[in-house]
């Protein structure tokens, strides 16, 4: 049974009512007091003025702030500063569903999210739409769903789902508007079979697929931006954007072949951390590109994988290379009769120290010249900038 | 008129609606879209550029953060945010936060306007009405029945 929260009584009522009475001063709360500071005033006399700054913004810029909270509740809560707020957040094209904020009343959630987009104004188009589910916070299907549905009946844009934990919703597989889609925790195994005519971004963190998954001109015609982290369980993945310009990968070596196979790829950037198991990229082809991030922090016996990955960046003319990838080729292969994979190279970059599982390691490594002088290549050395760099990422 | 220094940089003139002028690297100035389009077209060529919505005291702030953010390209992203932080804590002595909003929005300037609004969010979230209000001067027009009706009808956002 849902509660009544009317019955919880907020001291400020109270203060409220004394305060339009007697149009008396508030009691001073220590930032009040701060900000009369005498020294303060007599500086600059703009802000202890009693003015209003903020209910004089434009309702573009108080939506735009409004845009950075958490979760729109707080956004509805600010109906009660005064007339001027009243009708404020219900024209507000960017939303937040947060279930982590509705743990101490769960049912709230869903009651919350159901007012808000039944209150909403329904001329004023969504922008984006982040829907953040929760262990604590049981939900029905039907309810995401709706809320899903309402997102793409509205034009939305931008959305954003973390916490899944479920299949991907199928409303949003049509959705016509989609511009940039994150997903976190959700089975994507669907989404080859979805039609996204405009999106540009996908973003995808801790999603499981069975089978296949497929990134083509036929399902995803513009998008350029493609970050794949963590994703795993099924058996290939094919991607052939001609748009795509960006794609990163943080693997555990569990998403199965990987086929890459991207025209116009300018930055690819692949991160493995602490697995022992490299990325299978059967087949990579990337013929524009500029940038290749390889930030592998551990791996061993798969020098194999790891050339044919070297040799799939072979056109970039920058490259990244951690001091544990250098490591691994130098302990387990010969050079003598190779060539450098790079042949357009005019900057290498080394990165010294890591995050892997022991970080200390990354430190003790010394740097194997004779590598650093085979992947720089004989022809032209001095035409390549190296760059030995402190490992600039946390552990 | 532009100014080249001994580094051969481009020199812009801004001038405030108070009528103080600013001299900056033309990618410093570059960092608005509206000044840089402005440039574009041509319309810094006549002395200096003006700028009716923004006084002295705010641009010599948004000059400091068009700064720093032209100077850092290379820079760590973690030292470049904790300067952020101190910015606009620093910032907020000098000139209201809402008065940076509306020139980083005048200004086109996305880090900034984007930067100001999470401040400003972050200073909303958590706070009971009565506390925003009295944070901002904002004065409660409704009668306590008008306050009840609303406050009842967003009950869930206060649940």
């Amino acid at each position: 049974l849902l509660s009544s929260p009317c019955t919880v009584q907020s001291p400020f009522e109270l203060v409220y009512i004394t305060a339009t009475k007697g149009k008396c001063k508030t009691p001073k709360s220590p930032l009040k007091a701060k900000m009369e500071n005498p020294k303060r005033k007599r500086e600059e006399p703009a802000k202890g003025d009693g003015k209003d700054r903020l209910s004089d913004l434009e309702d573009a810029l108080i939506h735009h702030i409004f845009s950075f909270l958490p979760d729109t509740k707080f956004a509805a809560r600010t109906s009660v500063l005064s007339k001027r707020w009243k009708n404020l957040w219900i024209s507000l094209p960017d939303l937040t569903f947060d279930a982590s904020f509705y743990r101490r009343s769960p049912s709230s959630f869903e009651n919350f999210v159901r007012y808000a987009l039944l209150r909403r104004d329904k001329n004023t188009n969504l922008c984006s739409f982040h829907f953040c589910l929760d262990n604590f916070i049981v939900n029905e299907a039907a309810f995401r769903d709706w809320g899903i549905n309402y997102a793409v009946a509205h034009g939305v844009r931008h959305v954003d789902l973390s916490h899944w934990e479920h299949f991907m919703p199928s409303g949003l597989l049509g959705c016509r508007t989609l511009e940039t889609l994150k997903l976190s925790g959700v089975d994507v195994s669907d989404l080859s079979s979805a039609c996204f005519g405009v999106l540009t971004s996908l973003h995808l963190t801790s999603c499981e697929f069975d089978g296949g998954l497929e990134f083509k001109d036929s399902s995803f015609p513009n998008l350029a931006n493609l970050h794949m982290h963590n994703v795993c369980g099924g058996v290939s993945v094919e991607i052939s954007g001609s748009k795509l310009v960006y794609f990163e990968m943080e693997g555990e070596g569990k998403e199965g072949e990987v086929r890459l196979c991207a025209p116009n790829l300018q930055h690819f950037k692949y991160s493995l951390e602490d697995s022992d198991c490299l990325t299978d990229f059967v087949d990579i082809d990337l013929p524009s590109l500029q940038r290749a991030e390889l930030l592998v922090y551990y791996c061993v016996d798969q020098e194999h994988e790891m050339l044919r990955l070297l040799n799939g960046i072979c056109n970039a003319k920058c490259a990244t290379l951690t001091v544990y990838l250098l490591e691994v080729l130098n302990f387990s292969w010969s050079f003598d009769c190779e060539t450098s994979p790079f042949h357009n190279l005019t900057s290498l970059k080394l990165l010294v120290g890591g995050r892997g599982r022991d970080p200390s390691l990354g430190f003790r490594l010394k740097i194997p010249y004779e590598i650093v002088t085979y992947l720089i290549g004989a022809a032209h050395p001095e035409d390549v900038d190296l760059i030995i760099e402190e490992d600039k990422y946390n552990w | 008129m532009s100014i080249t220094t001994e580094n051969n940089e481009k020199m812009i003139t801004l001038m405030s609606s108070d009528g103080e002028e600013f001299v900056v690297e033309e990618a410093v100035a570059a960092q608005s879209q509206t000044i840089k389009h402005l440039i574009e077209d041509g319309c810094s060529t006549e002395g200096s550029i003006p700028l009716p919505n923004v006084t002295g005291r705010v641009l010599s702030e948004v000059i400091q953060y068009c700064k720093k953010h032209s100077s850092s390209d290379d820079k760590e992203e973690k030292e470049l945010e904790a300067w952020d932080a101190e910015f606009v804590k620093a910032a907020d002595d000098h000139v209201a936060l809402t008065d940076l909003m509306m020139a980083a929005n005048f200004l086109d300037i996305k880090g900034l306007l984007d930067l100001v609004a999470q401040t400003l969010a972050n200073m909303i979230t958590g706070k009971s009405p009565e506390e925003v209000r009295r944070m901002w001067n904002i004065k409660n027009d409704f009668t306590p029945e008008e306050a009840e009706k609303v406050r009842k009808e967003n009950q869930w956002a206060f649940e």
